[in-house]
């Protein structure tokens, strides 16, 4: 082998396994690419995020089927039930990719929660709330910032399939719709379209 | 059967039986229709959607085909994820608006054995096999039952709505859960190849090639290996070889650790033994440092002891000398003390010293009063000097005419300020009233600036009228309408007139004055003015007036009662004036008398002061001559002094000369005496400091240290080689120490880091005044507590490295011999794997032979010239895990007698396409067992031209009949022709528009042969109704 | 469906469907699952050939098969890769969770194995550590609380089933995931760290020839 070939073997490793170890990683979008980590542009496009890709048949889904759990998520229920909500809010123009998606506020998440579940909210639902959102956060499903009480889906979206993006759509028509969002910043041009769509 | 497959639970359990219907629920678009399906030969399948033959659900269908025969290419090992593509999903269906996806979906086969014809014994040994598909992992669940259980009903949503309920009545195939993906192909059919298929990219595409899914010259000849093998069986017998390679490598893992494991560990270990080692020979140094020690206190003693003894004999000499010296000392002080007697003397000397000084104060003071007279003296002829100067001008006059004369001008300097005071307040008087006068506001005096601007005389006429007093209460009323007026001259009316409307005051009221041919008033008021006369106006206005109205014509009343007069301003003010000019002049007058007054006073004054000095100038002369006697009488008292001083100061003198002779005496007296305390001070101290040497040298310690009496240290040291007994203290002390620095180095070899070495050695090595920077003495102190650490350190290590050395001995070997039982293990496998594979390489070659020859008799049957399979033997694998890599090379003629040519030797696709399924075909008919085989086909003869078309239908129509085979194929609409004759099964699935979700029934036909058994298995199957009564009266009994 | 891998395409093209659906599913295994999978449960691991192409697979991500008890596989970071990491001063772990799971570790690891109760080089412990065992003054009760949920969610830790005195934790199933050469190193660090004067530790460094410690005396002799 080459000494590129191999220096290149190296980086290619070395990436990886800083990606395993840490998670979806955000670089500089000058950094080189990495054979196997997609590359998912920031919604200001001034850093790059990292996202391990692997070959279909292979990845977390396998596992159930050889009765080889991986490490446990705790809350299960609650926290796919929040992912599923943060993708009805942050995922509005349904016909994209779900990445980057806009941002998304607590208040809808909050609003959607108590739909979802056919009551008032209930004090005990934020703490499950916030928990879960924590949780999604540090394995970069979605991106919480605690301070603003918004949110964004996580880089690790982008490695959503076409079969997955329909079967999310077909799920999403079955959450409440959430209301328009009130961003602590200055909206974005998404947020029209989605007022339109509430009208209807 | 296996043994090991027996324990795992369910295993191969349709074995031979074949697929009699099929029927689908909530998959694609596909209806929930049973239909009947033939166990051998060739089945098509035909579409009929809204536009043509696609849309129609055929892949789908075949897809569910291949899935329910455990095709390979579904990933089942990782649970067939693409399987979930297959459920209905509204998206795809275009009916997300009334639809939602399911989350699951089945596929249901019902297999009995093929040769059966009674639909009774068919039902018998049926047996219905469950596939639920699910959207999210597990993707696939299995169960099965006995006889028939498919979804009934009359309509699509009867059926549908039915077939849950139908799979939660089976019973879970494993334990409390259910079979997935994985163990489809293991439960349903022992594991061995059921299925080959190609599917379309519609549905799913396999990432790899396959025989049927590519073009046969994108496969490498080792994937045709591959194939042929699954095909054929050989598969089996290839994975019982890659066993007995898995197991030589596990043994060569084994070894290659076990060596490598010693390796490093001998290494690790050399270390440590070496270690151990060190520790040892440190033990030996310490002792030899221990016995150089022991040598080192008893050579100490035994100094010490001969030093203590030197001590105390010079003690006593010392002794002696102190007494001697304490002799000669007192016999001084004795002496010393004899010169306190002389006190007479003393008491002489003082009297004459007094007296003398008593006379020489005398003396002084006389002189002193005489410089003090002679002083006074001076000063008062200085000050007669003063006063007769003084006292010139007095001008003749003596004190008491001077004082009268004083007198009298002072009093009329007083008559003088009393009158220019009165003209000073008449002053003030007349301008107050002046200044009253004008305090009054001249009227109009902008407007009279106009007219004098313009040239023209003018004045108020308030300020010119001058009114009496009495008239006053009359007249003032009847003025009062002019107060603003101005009076000008009647020749200047008209420039006036102009002048004031250009300045902008219309309205304003002009009296003209020095009109002719006027009256004159004696009464009443006059002008004060010279240049105006007004006596005409005065008189017109005293005619119109009466007592009440001013004017009586026109009945005009003005009010009156002015507090201030309103006229005669001008007059008072000129009168005023003069009266102040002739009060100024009365002041002057007045002021230049006071002053000559004043002056007259200062001189009286000056002649009284001079007339006084001339009297003090006499008494002064008095004093002086007064003064003159006193220093006449001083001067004769010194003179009678002078002979008594100079006798007392000689007699003084001659005392202090005697006692001066004495003190001389006494001084070496006491010189004697200091040196005598000087040498006994020396003794004194030589002798402290023998006794502090005695004391420095410890006897008791050292007698400690040795741990004897000092005779014994020295039996000791004789008992010594003859160098040893010479060396002194110091070189033992020497040795010692080094001999310590060995047993140091050889405990903590490499390191003097804190962490390796004991918290109370580190402290005695490297604190203060410690063993590494201190000095020999600091070192020699440290000696004992250093043995001491050092002693625990190794004896702790001690065990430690006995039980060290005893586990490194048992492991070394064990190790060897465990390094010895891998490598025989290893020659083992080796030779076992060795061996099958020769014996399996014969077999391999044997089987790929028949392939060939049936490849080359289909070929030659079916429109070719011949083929053949090429094989060489590969070596055997150079490494365990590395693959034993067969190769197949499929080769034929293209022309009658034509050279064999590669497979992948440029030629056409449809003859690569036609190759492929002959060489298929040939596998499956070399294969080594009859049990069935399904070859899938989507878009059956996709690149075949027409004439291969018919050839591939008619093949696939004999391998059916031939072997147990079965082949399914999609057709294309313009195949339809080809097929129908030779199909045994001509299926078509239909959807006449986009709205319907669901298909239509299908169109299911038998060819001659086989249309009443397909009839008769589809009336089985549309007929069923649920479990038969007896099947229901079981289950109580099992629940 | 048919994605392309621009890692893995060119070591799966060769293997056939199933030998690449086995090849998959033993990687995810040995990736993903909590603990260490059985051999005998996948072909991928059974069979070496297709084990080979398992490990050459992790090499590409700079992992590396992990032999445990001699009867399951797991994967962990390659010796080499790890090494560069570290001289690189990678460390996604912060100083707060890496003093709790050295806690853990001596309490329920160094300390059983050095009284003999813990042997070989195993990271599995019956012995749990308590919260208690866990207070330092250096580390505030919700600096612990947090950190010990971030160990648990990354498998660095487990709760025991010991629940008499309190939670305890032993270590995670991830310890599994060390290689030979990682738990030599991890085991001998924590006897430094925990006894440097103990005979054993001295002669780890005896074992190791103690490069630091040389370079440190270098300038002293």
């Amino acid at each position: 082998m080459s000494t590129e070939a191999v220096e290149r073997r190296l980086y290619n490793a070395l990436w990886w396994a800083k990606v395993q170890s840490a998670g979806p990683l955000e670089v500089d979008p000058d950094t080189p690419a990495v054979a196997g980590l997609t590359r998912a542009a920031s919604p200001d496009g001034s850093t790059v995020w990292l996202v391990p890709t692997l070959p279909s048949g292979a990845g977390h889904s396998v596992l159930e089927e050889l009765g080889a759990p991986p490490v446990a998520v705790e809350q299960p229920n609650e926290t796919a039930r929040l992912l599923a909500i943060c993708v009805t809010c942050c995922w509005t123009d349904r016909s994209a990719p779900a990445w980057p998606g806009v941002t998304g506020t607590l208040a809808q998440i909050r609003s959607v929660y108590a739909g979802m579940r056919g009551r008032p909210e209930q004090s005990s639902d934020l703490t499950l709330i916030i928990g879960s959102l924590r949780r999604l956060h540090a394995t970069h499903w979605i991106r919480w910032d605690e301070k603003t009480a918004e949110v964004r889906l996580g880089p690790r979206v982008v490695t959503w399939t076409a079969t997955d993006l329909s079967t999310l759509r077909d799920l999403c028509r079955h959450l409440p719709e959430p209301p328009p969002a009130e961003l602590s910043t200055r909206p974005e041009p998404e947020s029209d379209e989605r007022q339109e769509v509430l009208d209807d | 059967m296996s043994a090991a497959a027996a324990e795992d639970g369910p295993f191969d359990i349709l074995g031979s039986k074949v697929l009699l219907g099929v029927q689908v629920v909530d998959l694609s678009r596909l209806s929930t229709h049973p239909i009947p399906m033939i166990g051998r030969g060739l089945i098509t399948v035909a579409g009929q959607g809204p536009t043509d033959s696609n849309g129609a659900g055929k892949s789908s269908w075949i897809a569910a085909l291949s899935l329910l025969h455990a095709d390979d290419q579904w990933r089942l090992t990782s649970g067939a994820p693409g399987a979930a593509e297959l459920l209905f999903t509204a998206e795809a269906a275009g009916q997300e608006g009334n639809w939602s996806n399911v989350d699951r979906g089945y596929i249901v086969g019902v297999f009995s054995d093929p040769e059966l014809t009674d639909l009774d014994e068919v039902e018998a040994a049926a047996i219905t096999v469950w596939i639920r598909i699910n959207r999210k992992a597990s993707y696939i669940d299995l169960r099965w039952k006995q006889g028939l259980h498919i979804p009934y009903g009359a309509t699509e949503a009867e059926r549908a709505a039915g077939a849950d309920a139908l799979w939660a009545a089976l019973p879970h195939s494993n334990g409390r859960t259910d079979f997935h993906a994985n163990k489809l192909s293991q439960v349903l059919y022992g594991g061995q190849v059921r299925c080959v298929s190609f599917l379309s990219t519609s549905v799913r595409s396999s990432p790899t090639a396959n025989l049927l899914a590519e073009p046969l010259n994108e496969l490498g000849p080792a994937r045709i290996f591959n194939a042929i093998a699954t095909l054929t069986g050989l598969d089996h017998e290839l994975e019982q070889e890659q066993a007995h390679r898995s197991a030589e490598h596990t043994q060569r893992e084994a070894t290659k650790q076990a060596t490598a494991d010693l390796q490093r560990w001998e290494q690790e270990m050399a270390t440590v033994e070496a270690g151990i080692l060190q520790r040892a020979a440190a033990r030996e140094a310490l002792a030899a440092a221990k016995e150089s020690w022991q040598a080192r206190n008893a050579r100490h003693l035994i100094d010490g002891d001969a030093r203590n003894r030197e001590i105390l004999q010079e003690l006593g000499v010392l002794d002696e000398r102190v007494a001697e010296q304490e002799a000669r000392k007192e016999s001084v002080d004795t002496e010393i003390d004899a010169f306190g007697n002389e006190e007479g003397l003393l008491r002489d000397v003082q009297l004459t010293r007094q007296e003398r000084d008593k006379l020489d104060a005398r003396d002084r003071e006389l002189d002193m009063a005489q410089r003090s007279v002679r002083e006074q003296l001076e000063r008062l002829g200085q000050e007669h000097r003063r006063l007769t100067e003084a006292g010139r001008s007095a001008d003749g006059r003596d004190l008491t005419v001077a004082a009268e004369e004083q007198a009298e001008a002072r009093e009329i300097l007083e008559e003088h300020i009393g009158r220019d005071h009165a003209a000073r307040v008449a002053v003030e008087h007349t301008e107050a009233e002046l200044r009253e006068a004008e305090s009054g506001q001249t009227v109009s005096a902008t407007q009279q600036q106009v007219l004098e601007t313009a040239g023209i005389e003018c004045g108020a006429l308030t300020d010119i009228t001058e009114l009496p007093e009495s008239d006053r209460a009359e007249w003032e009323p009847r003025l009062a309408p002019y107060r603003e007026a101005v009076v000008i001259d009647a020749g200047d009316a008209t420039v006036a007139t102009t002048a004031l409307a250009d300045a902008g005051y219309p309205g304003f009221l002009l009296v003209l004055a020095n009109r002719p041919g006027a009256p004159t008033l004696r009464r009443g008021p006059k002008s004060a003015d010279k240049r105006f006369a007004l006596d005409g106006f005065f008189a017109a206005l005293g005619e119109r007036a009466t007592k009440e109205n001013i004017d009586e014509a026109a009945g005009v009343v003005a009010v009156g009662q002015f507090d201030e007069p309103i006229t005669g301003r001008t007059a008072r003010i000129q009168a005023a004036g003069r009266r102040v000019e002739a009060a100024k002049a009365a002041r002057a007058v007045a002021s230049a008398a006071l002053e000559q007054a004043r002056s007259r006073v200062e001189q009286a004054e000056r002649r009284t002061a001079a007339a006084q000095a001339l009297a003090d100038a006499d008494a002064i002369q008095e004093q002086i001559l007064q003064l003159r006697e006193t220093i006449d009488r001083h001067e004769s008292d010194r003179d009678s002094l002078a002979p008594q001083l100079q006798a007392a100061k000689e007699s003084a003198e001659a005392a202090a000369g005697q006692q001066l002779v004495r003190d001389e005496r006494l001084k070496n007296l006491e010189s004697t005496r200091r040196e005598h305390d000087r040498i006994l001070d020396d003794l004194i101290g030589r002798r402290l400091a023998l006794l502090e040497e005695q004391t420095a040298l410890d006897h008791t310690t050292r007698t400690t240290a040795w741990g004897g009496t000092p005779a014994e240290a020295e039996e000791f040291i004789l008992g010594l080689p003859d160098d040893a007994q010479r060396r002194t203290t110091a070189d033992w002390n020497h040795q010692a120490c080094t001999q310590l620095d060995d047993v140091i180095r050889r405990c903590f070899p490499n390191a003097r880091s804190r962490e390796e070495i004991p918290t109370e050695l580190w402290e005695i090595l490297n604190g203060p005044e410690g063993w590494t920077n201190g000095t020999l003495g600091d070192r020699v102190g440290l000696v004992p507590a250093l043995h001491r650490t050092l002693s625990s350190h190794l004896a702790q290590h001690e065990t430690f490295d006995s039980l060290q050395q005893q586990q490194i001995a048992s492991q070394r070997a064990e190790r060897n011999a465990a390094l010895e039982r891998a490598r025989e293990g290893l020659d083992e496998a080796e030779s076992t794997a060795r061996a099958h594979r020769t014996s399996l390489a014969d077999g391999i070659k044997a089987r790929l032979s028949l392939v060939s020859q049936e490849f080359d008799r289909l070929d030659q049957q079916y429109g070719g010239y011949g083929a053949k399979l090429e094989f060489p033997e590969p070596d055997p694998p150079a490494e365990p895990d590395k693959p034993w890599r067969w190769t197949v090379t499929p080769k034929w003629r293209r022309s009658e007698g034509g050279p064999f040519s590669a497979f992948n030797v440029k030629g056409n696709t449809a003859q690569m396409d036609e190759k492929a399924v002959k060489l298929v075909c040939a596998a499956a008919l070399a294969g080594g067992s009859d049990r069935p085989l399904l070859l899938i086909l989507d878009e059956l003869g996709r690149n075949l031209g027409s004439q291969h078309r018919r050839e591939a239908v008619a093949l696939f129509e004999q391998i059916g009949r031939d072997r147990n085979i079965t082949v399914i194929g999609a057709l294309q609409d313009d195949m339809e022709r080809y097929a129908l004759a030779s199909s045994r099964l001509y299926v078509k699935l239909r959807r006449s528009s986009d709205t319907m979700p669901y298909n239509q029934a299908p169109v299911v036909k038998g060819n001659e042969d086989n249309a009443a058994r397909v009839e008769l298995l589809r009336e089985w199957m549309t007929s069923y109704r649920g479990s038969t009564p007896t099947l229901e009266l079981a289950s109580p009994t099992l629940a | 469906m048919t994605e392309q891998h621009a890692l893995f395409d060119s070591l799966l093209q060769d293997l056939s469907d199933r030998a690449r659906d086995e090849v998959l599913a033993a990687f995810s295994a040995v990736q993903y699952a909590a603990h260490p999978v059985a051999e005998v449960q996948l072909a991928g691991l059974r069979d070496v050939t297709l084990r080979r192409q398992v490990q050459r697979m992790l090499k590409l991500i700079g992992r590396t098969l992990v032999h445990v008890d001699g009867t399951h596989w797991t994967a962990g970071y390659d010796d080499d890769i790890a090494a560069s990491l570290v001289a690189q001063g990678w460390q996604p772990l912060s100083v707060i969770d890496r003093a709790v799971l050295v806690l853990v570790l001596v309490h329920s690891v160094a300390i059983p194995r050095s009284e003999g109760i813990l042997t070989g080089d195993s990271w599995k412990s019956a012995r749990p550590t308590t919260v208690d065992e866990l207070r330092t003054t250096r580390i505030s009760g919700e600096e612990r609380r947090l950190s010990l949920q971030r160990l648990r969610a990354a498998g660095l830790i487990q709760l025991s089933g010991d629940h008499s005195s309190g939670p305890s934790y032993i270590p995670g199933p991830q310890l599994q995931r060390l290689t030979p050469a990682a738990r030599r190193r991890l085991q001998d660090q924590l006897i430094l760290a925990a006894a440097p004067a103990s005979p054993i530790a001295e002669a780890i460094r005896a074992r190791t020839g103690s490069p630091v410690a040389v370079a440190a005396v270098g300038d002293e002799t």
